[in-house]
């Protein structure tokens, strides 16, 4: 015979299913696409927040927030957001969804010569795909409720394609932290899995910050 | 519990992760644990196995939330409250966020289901088969 908690915990199971519709006829699947743009909202407020804290201001350019389904170059017409130093210095722009140029963009003509990076913070003037010269910050964004090691070795490998290992170089942005990278971009790997924290220390040897960003 | 029961429950959880379009966060694989740096990875147990499946659904759902949706905007609104005094007549404040195509719009974030009595009920669960 089932116990009294067995059934408590049946009980509640049933009422979470009905909270999210699962016990509606013809309820379709919540498009996966959907949690992964969320997250990367999640993250970009947390971005800044964290430049708010290193003294930048910000300046959206629509009122709309628009995240693209895909990655691809930079447009003009592109929603951004200005990071501003001081009253008016627009010192980069926030994008979302871009493909970045590798070190070997000169010697290299198919597509391993740009990778997908979720959020990034380039120099004002980048158009196109950004360069790892024009790379101030980039974010890879892992909305994986389970946190896999593939995804450290993925941040290494995109680590290593932007920049040479370096003994320590000043970022371009105000208050950053010596990276150990040339150019001296910062990265991210942003995660919900309190797991992906048991994995930290062998990332910054090469200045890929491991966060734990989970709302 | 026991084991028995507690495998029924973990069968049940299968209909949420497919509501979310992932079933495979369920799969057993990605739920191990090692003691030490020194160890090999092995199984955890099944009470601890259905409590992190558990803890994985909420996290899922967290990210398909509409008060994730007003966390952020809510946490942009914080970043822009320190612009500089210069700027701050000036400043544009997002009201909404959308995924989009091109300039067609696919789909806007305050759509998006509150989901906060299912992630309760989600960390409740994980404190009964905890305390047991």
């Amino acid at each position: 015979m089932a116990t009294l908690n067995s059934v408590k915990a049946k009980l509640k199971i049933k009422a979470i299913l009905a909270a999210v519709g699962v016990s509606k006829a013809g309820v379709k699947p919540v498009a996966t696409m959907t949690g992964g743009k969320l997250y990367e909202l999640f993250v970009l407020s947390n971005l800044m927040l964290h430049l708010a804290a290193r003294g930048y201001s910000f300046q959206f350019s629509s009122a709309t927030i628009a995240f693209k389904t895909g990655g691809g170059p930079i447009k003009s017409t592109d929603f951004h957001v200005d990071v501003i130093e001081g009253a008016t210095k627009v010192v980069g722009k926030i994008f979302t969804d871009v493909e970045v140029r590798t070190l070997g963009l000169n010697h290299i003509s198919d597509y391993s010569q740009y990778h997908e990076t979720d959020i990034v913070v380039v120099t004002p003037s980048t158009i196109g795909f950004p360069t790892p010269q024009e790379l101030l910050l980039g974010i890879e964004c892992k909305a994986t409720a389970k946190f896999l090691k593939s995804h450290v070795r993925e941040a290494l490998g995109r680590r290593r394609a932007l920049s040479y290992l370096h003994h320590g170089l000043l970022t371009k942005l105000n208050g950053g932290p010596v990276v150990h990278a040339n150019p001296p971009s910062e990265y991210w790997l942003a995660f919900i899995d309190p797991t992906g924290k048991n994995y930290v220390q062998g990332p910054a040897m090469f200045s890929v910050e491991l966060i734990h960003l989970q709302p | 519990m026991t084991d028995e029961e507690l495998l029924e429950i973990e069968l049940e959880l299968i209909p949420l992760a497919q509501r979310f379009g992932v079933p495979e966060i369920l799969d057993d694989s990605l739920y191990r644990v090692r003691d030490s740096i020194e160890t090999a990875e092995m199984p955890l147990s099944t009470r601890m196995r259905v409590v992190e499946k558990i803890r994985a659904l909420e996290r899922l759902l967290s990210i398909h939330d509409l008060n994730t949706y007003h966390l952020a905007i809510g946490n942009i609104e914080l970043a822009m409250q320190n612009s500089h005094p210069d700027l701050a007549s000036q400043i544009r404040v997002p009201i909404r966020a959308v995924v989009s195509d091109d300039d067609t719009e696919l789909f806007a974030f305050e759509n998006l289901l509150d989901l906060s009595e299912a992630r309760e009920l989600l960390r409740s669960l994980v404190l009964d088969l905890e305390e047991q």
